[in-house]
C-alpha cells in the first residue's frame, strides 16, 4: 500500500504527520518527495547508509559534425537548445526537459547525450523505517523529474508513506500518482480550506481515495467539517493545538517517537487508512 | 556594427520596450551608416518558457553585435554573452532614438548582470 501525505501548502504539519504515521506503522518505508526542501529526516534522524546521484540525459553537441542547420532549435518547443551560427550549439540546463528530441532530428548525428546530475537520492533506516529521500541540487529549476524518479526506489515488500511537496503544482501531482490513498493534512482556517480545495482538484482528477487530518482542530472555523461532509471525505484524525504536541514540534521531534499516547493515535490513523483502502 | 533596439513600435520614435525576450519589435541599425537595416517583429512574444533564448539566438544569427533593451533575463544573458553580443540598458530613455543617441555618445550603461529572473517549471 502506498499512502501519500500531502497538504495544499507548507506549514500544516504534513511532515510531522507523515513521520509520526511511519513510526506507528513500522516496519515501513518513508519517501521524502519534497525534494526542494526534504525535511522528513530532520524528524526521523536516520544516518544515510547510501546515496546515489540522480541524473537526466542532457544533449551535448559534436561541433565537428554540426553544420548549424538549426533543425534542433526549431524542433525544441522549450527553446532548450541554442544555435549560434559559426560559433557553437549548446543546450541550456535550466530549460532543457531531456526529451531527447533534438538528438533524433539532427541530420548530422551531431547530438549525443550525457548524464547531467540534478540531485541525490539518499537511503537510511531508523526505528524500523527505511527512508528514501530525494534532494534536488540548488539552482535546478524543476523538481518534477526527480520526483518522478522516486517510485523506482520504493523499497519492495513494504508499505510506503510518501511525504509530498507542498502546494498543488506539478511536483505534487507527480508525488501523488502512485498513491493508493492520499492523506491531506489541513488546518481549520480560511486559507487552509482554500488550499485544501485546490488539493482536492488534483486528487479528484487522479481519482484517488482521500482522507483528512485536521491539525490544530480546536482553533479556527468549523467550515472544514462542513466541507468534509459535503464532499463525503472522512476526517480520520483531529490533532488539537495542545501544548503537549506543540512542545514536540518545537523540539523538532515526532510526537509518535516520544509519546505513547501519540504513537497509539497514529497507529489508529494507520488502521483507518487500511480500512479505507480495503 | 549592428545594433538591435527593443521597441514597442516599428520606428525610431517608438517607445523603448523594457522587455527583451518578449519585446514587441527590434530595430536593427547599422551604426556605421546610421541606417535602419531591418525591423523585426519578434516571433517569440507569445512563446512559453525560453522566449529570451529564442530571441537571443535570432538576433545572434542576424549578425547583431549589441542589443539595447530595458533588462535582460538570465537565460537571454547567457546566450547573448556566449554570442559575444554586448548588452546596454535603455532604462530611463523614452524613445528608441533617445536610447540610440545615448548609445552613440557612450552614455548607455552596459548590462553586466542578468536582471529579472525567469524560472521555468
Ligand atoms: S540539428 Fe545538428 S547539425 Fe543542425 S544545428 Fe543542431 S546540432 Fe547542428
Ligand atoms: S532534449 Fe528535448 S528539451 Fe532538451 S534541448 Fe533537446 S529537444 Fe529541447
Amino acid at each position: 500500500m502506498i499512502v501519500s501525505v500531502a497538504s495544499g501548502k507548507g506549514g500544516t504539519g504534513k511532515t510531522t504527520v507523515a513521520v509520526s504515521l511511519a513510526i506507528s506503522a513500522a516496519p515501513i518505508a518513508l519517501v521524502d518527495s519534497d525534494v526542494e526542501e526534504p525535511n522528513a529526516n530532520i524528524l526521523l534522524r536516520a544516518d544515510h547508509s547510501t546515496s546515489r546521484k540522480a541524473s537526466l540525459p542532457f544533449p551535448v553537441i559534436d561541433m565537428k559534425k554540426c553544420d548549424f542547420c538549426e533543425k534542433c532549435s526549431d524542433f525544441c518547443a522549450y527553446n532548450g537548445i541554442v544555435v549560434l551560427k559559426g560559433l557553437k550549439v549548446f543546450a541550456v540546463p535550466e530549460i532543457c526537459k531531456s526529451c531527447g528530441g533534438c538528438k533524433i532530428v539532427c541530420p548530422q548525428d551531431a547530438i549525443s547525450e550525457e548524464p547531467r546530475d540534478i540531485g541525490y537520492i539518499k537511503f537510511g533506516e531508523r526505528l524500523g523505517i527505511q527512508i528514501v529521500e530525494g534532494e534536488l541540487n540548488i539552482g535546478e529549476s524543476s523538481s518534477t523529474p526527480l520526483v518522478r524518479m522516486l517510485p523506482d526506489y520504493f523499497p519492495s515488500g513494504r508499505d510506503v508513506i510518501v511525504d509530498c511537496p507542498p502546494g498543488a503544482a506539478h511536483p505534487t501531482v507527480e508525488s501523488l500518482r502512485a498513491a493508493d490513498f492520499v492523506l491531506l493534512v489541513t488546518e481549520p482556517t480560511p486559507f487552509g480550506i482554500h488550499d485544501l480545495e485546490e488539493a482536492l482538484v488534483i486528487t479528484d482528477e487522479l481519482n484517488k481515495k482521500v482522507g483528512l487530518v485536521v491539525n490544530r482542530a480546536d482553533i479556527g472555523t468549523s467550515d472544514i467539517e462542513n466541507l468534509a461532509i459535503e464532499r463525503n471525505i472522512p476526517i480520520l484524525m483531529r490533532i488539537p493545538f495542545s501544548t503537549d504536541i506543540a512542545e514536540h514540534y518545537s523540539r523538532g521531534h515526532s510526537p509518535a517517537e516520544f509519546s505513547e499516547y501519540w504513537r497509539e493515535q497514529f497507529a489508529l490513523l494507520w488502521q483507518k487508512i487500511e480500512e479505507q483502502v480495503r | 556594427m549592428i545594433i538591435a533596439i527593443a521597441t514597442t513600435g516599428d520606428t525610431l520614435d517608438s517607445p523603448c520596450d523594457p522587455r527583451f525576450g518578449r519585446a514587441g519589435n527590434f530595430l536593427l541599425i547599422d551604426s556605421d551608416t546610421e541606417e535602419i537595416i531591418d525591423t523585426i517583429k519578434n516571433p517569440n512574444i507569445a512563446s512559453g518558457g525560453g522566449a529570451g533564448i529564442s530571441t537571443s539566438q535570432m538576433l545572434a544569427n542576424r549578425g547583431v553585435n549589441a542589443v539595447i533593451a530595458g533588462a535582460v533575463g538570465p537565460n537571454s544573458f547567457g546566450v547573448l554573452d556566449a554570442a559575444q553580443i554586448a548588452m546596454y540598458s535603455s532604462a530611463g530613455f523614452s524613445t528608441a532614438k533617445d536610447a540610440y543617441s545615448a548609445f552613440k555618445s557612450g552614455e548607455l550603461k552596459r548590462i553586466s548582470n542578468p536582471g529579472s529572473a525567469g524560472r521555468f517549471h
